[in-house]
């Protein structure tokens, strides 16, 4: 009898996710409105659904937290206590604990063994801030204790269980050897979160004391949770009935059970030797003992939680793949290719195959709320810890991206909205001297465009000042005088994000801590996205974001390089041109050519990929574009536009910054992707 | 590449430059023959480029180059051996794989201490000398080198 702990992991790790961060919402509420009896309520309902999780999973100690936390809240939702905002950085503290353990147990499948003493104790402090409320409390946190017999006994069914003729052959053998056969009924709590892990629990509890022999519904139906309250299991123990059911009474969220002795002889109606019925109180205790059963080593898979719909069209989309491969297939055997049935045929695969594509991007499409959602918290921390007073504006958060993506762009984001709150907003003073609300804003906007997602982190601060960037520049030598003059306004805002510059005159704990917006920029621009910035002196700034909607497939131009193919993502591609040996022209000895009146610097790929240089009198040059700069790239021919999935091609190789991943082409050639970004 | 814990473990063995090597058969993936592999620029010299083998693309290491041995091209019983060395897939191309066999009484003093990639030397039933390639080392090597 053993029932697989590991595959709750993951249920219980996501919903545990939901929960903290229903928390951590609820928990900002109630910072703006300390009194909203509604918020309250919510905070209290999701502790006390942590707790039971905690417990089911036999986590004790984030069980720990979660009930003292809980205590502190029904003090709260009471009216015992009212809400300050120390209570609040407790229960934030508390939050962040019960993250860590989530964390924790992600990775390791174990909580660890940090426990937290000082919140446990901070929450214990607010619990007896009003002496008289202490005795109340204590009833409240009281172990279960035996009310009498038979309180609930009607509503437990009474017939023994039948045992299959192995079973009952083996119950028999055990009573003949002096062994106990007990016949046990449990109805767990209304309140159980998770009934087939708590029948777990009971499960593996009864075992260290004996041997299960059948129960009813099967082990299987258990662990399915295909079963209402109530199972049934007839066990074998040496240990008598009033020790098993003090077994029994110190396992959390069981409403109520029975347990009565089994004679040899099952045809009989059992007579009942010792019969009792307890009911419990639904607080669960704290299971210390338990440690030592946490499960196995078993991390995390990453998962992306799907919209039903979404999977049935691609089921659908599968099906009639399914049946135009038949089509083909007779068609092929038929002989008969007539070319009108063939191509129908053909055409239609096409026109499936393109939307079953579609269907799968869809399926790994998250919002990007999951993202955004941590950022409140977040902002809050920050604007206690400078001082001000911020405002953060969420928009957008429907907004979905690959789930590749959601989970690169969360640091670069939390690195803008930092240098927002910390470089971006004046202080409060200086608000008020400007003439501004005292409030600062910082505007974080999600939106879909064409084929990319954009992403602003806009603040109303007091904007860049592109003429210190200017001599910062040049002071760091990151630019000449010469280019200090015919600089645009944009070129320059962007040298912000240039390695090696930082224009905050100390360093503060914040942001500036050693990685710079540069890093903001390469990471974005390794997700094939860029960044952009807007500024107005004295009215803010915004930086914009923009991020490619999937990375797994994109269209690419593929091209001959001598021998070799490889493609060119099509997002990097602005124009191709044909053009002759003669119209390169040499600029300070960079070749160049010029393009509707536009100077354009060249670069040979043969040249930076080592391929063999094969002169030619006719070339095709490849413009693109990054940012306000344009370099073309001279290949030798153009195969055409195709859509390819993108393959890593392994951590060995991952260091090779111009090739972006690899390709399998339709033969099963492998065609290398050029990262052109890194060569303009 | 733990060999210590279990003494009878089978090797594939294969030769490069008449000479015969061993690896441990729990760190071969698949043989394959030698196609299709597609230089990759600024690649590690010792790595001859990457190979598609069913979906997954990885690399595949010129143990020629990285043994200082003379190279020549590749011939019907050339191979690709795919090691899994720690969940990572990589290809060695050796001129032709012999035989699935144990190996006993693996002497780890005999190998010679200057090279790296070997384990230790030890005998075949028919009592043929394999030298016992380190895996990992290999792949360590083959990577960092720039020959």
């Amino acid at each position: 009898m053993d029932i697989d702990m590991s595959k709750y992991l993951q249920v219980f790790i996501d919903e545990s996710k939901d929960n903290l961060q229903k928390l951590n919402d609820s928990l900002l509420i109630l910072e703006h409105n300390q009194t909203d009896m509604e918020t309250i309520n919510d905070i209290f309902r999701v502790a006390h659904t942590l707790k039971g999780m905690a417990g089911s999973m036999n986590f004790v100690n984030m069980q720990k937290l979660t009930h003292q936390a809980e205590n502190v809240l029904d003090e709260i939702r009471s009216g015992r206590v009212t809400v300050t905002s120390s209570i609040l950085d407790v229960l934030f503290r508390c939050l962040d604990a019960l993250e860590n353990y989530v964390d924790c147990i992600c990775e390791t499948s174990s909580e660890g063994v940090e426990d937290y003493i000082e919140i446990l104790d901070d929450l214990e402090k607010i619990r007896n801030g009003n002496t008289d409320l202490s005795e109340h409390k204590e009833a409240n946190i009281e172990v279960v204790k035996p009310n009498g017999i038979e309180i609930k006994n009607s509503e437990l069914p009474n017939e023994p269980m039948e045992l299959n003729i192995e079973n009952n052959k083996n119950k028999n053998a055990a009573i003949a050897r002096g062994e106990n056969a007990l016949d046990i009924t449990i109805r767990l709590a209304d309140t159980c979160v998770l009934k087939s892990v708590r029948a777990f629990v009971i499960f593996n509890e009864l075992e260290r004391h004996g041997s299960i022999l059948q129960s009813n519904p099967s082990i299987r139906d258990l662990e399915d949770e295909k079963f209402e309250d109530i199972f049934k299991l007839v066990m074998i123990t040496k240990e008598t009935v009033s020790e098993i059911e003090s077994v029994i009474n110190g396992i959390s969220e069981i409403d109520s059970f029975k347990v009565f002795t089994l004679d040899k002889d099952i045809e009989e109606k059992p007579s009942v030797n010792s019969e009792s019925t307890y009911e419990t109180t639904k607080v669960p205790q704290v299971e210390a003992k338990h440690e030592e059963q946490a499960p196995k080593q078993q991390v995390s898979t990453k998962s992306v939680r799907v919209n039903i719909d979404r999977l049935d069209s691609l089921m659908n989309l599968v099906s009639e793949l399914i049946i135009v491969k038949t089509q083909l297939e007779g068609v092929n055997s038929q002989n008969n290719k007539t070319d009108a049935s063939y191509n129908e045929s053909i055409e239609y695969l096409e026109r499936i195959t393109t939307s079953l594509n579609d269907a799968v991007m869809k399926v790994r499409m998250v919002p990007i709320e999951s993202t955004f959602n941590r950022f409140p918290r977040m902002i809050r921390d920050v604007a206690k810890k400078l001082g001000k007073d911020i405002d953060l504006v969420i928009s957008g958060q429907e907004t979905e991206l690959d789930r590749t993506v959601i989970d690169e762009i969360g640091d670069p984001l939390i690195h803008l909205l930092r240098n927002a709150a910390d470089h971006g907003l004046e202080t409060t003073e200086n608000r008020i001297k400007a003439g501004k609300p005292s409030k600062g804003t910082i505007n974080l906007k999600a939106y879909q465009d064409g084929n990319s997602v954009v992403i602003e982190v806009g603040d109303d601060g007091k904007g860049i000042d592109v003429k210190i960037i200017k001599e910062k520049a040049i002071e760091k030598g990151l630019i000449s005088r010469e280019m200090y003059d015919t600089m645009s306004d944009n070129e320059a805002t962007a040298l912000i994000m240039q390695p090696g510059f930082s224009t905050a005159k100390e360093v503060s704990d914040l942001s500036g801590r050693g990685v710079g917006l540069d890093v903001v920029r390469s990471r974005i621009t390794a997700l094939g996205g860029d960044v952009e910035i807007k500024t107005e002196l004295g009215k803010g700034s915004t930086f914009v974001v923009r991020l490619p909607l999937t990375l797994a497939i994109i269209q690419s131009l593929m091209v001959n390089i001598g021998e070799e193919k490889y493609a060119i993502p099509l997002t990097n591609i602005q124009t191709i041109e044909d053009i002759s040996k003669e119209d390169i022209e040499f600029v300070q000895k960079q070749e160049v050519i010029v393009i509707r009146d536009e100077i354009v610097p060249i670069v040979r790929l043969s040249k930076v990929l080592d391929i063999p240089y094969v002169d030619a009198d006719d070339l095709v040059v490849v413009i693109a574009k990054k940012g306000e700069k344009q370099v073309g790239f001279i290949v030798d021919s153009l195969i055409g536009q195709q859509e390819i999935v993108i393959k890593p091609i392994g951590k060995h190789l991952s260091n090779i910054n111009m090739i972006a991943g690899a390709t399998i082409l339709g033969n099963g050639e492998v065609a290398l992707i050029l990262d052109i970004n890194t060569l303009v | 590449m733990d060999m210590d814990s279990n003494i009878n473990e089978k090797f594939v063995v294969f030769k490069i430059d008449g000479k015969a090597y061993g690896v441990p058969i729990s760190d071969v993936q698949i043989i394959e023959k030698v196609k299709g592999v597609v230089r990759v620029p600024k690649a590690p010299s010792c790595v001859t480029g990457v190979i598609n083998l069913r979906g997954d693309i990885l690399p595949v290491i010129n143990i020629r180059k990285l043994f200082e041995l003379e190279e020549v091209t590749n011939t019907d019983s050339s191979r690709t051996i795919i090691l899994k060395v720690k969940d990572n897939l990589v290809g060695i191309v050796v001129d032709s794989v012999s035989e699935v066999n144990e190996i006993n009484n693996i002497d780890k003093s005999k190998n010679n201490q200057t090279d790296a990639y070997v384990y230790g030397v030890g005998r075949i039933n028919d009592g043929k000398i394999v030298t016992i390639l380190n895996t990992e080392a290999i792949i360590g090597g083959a990577f960092l080198v720039n020959k």
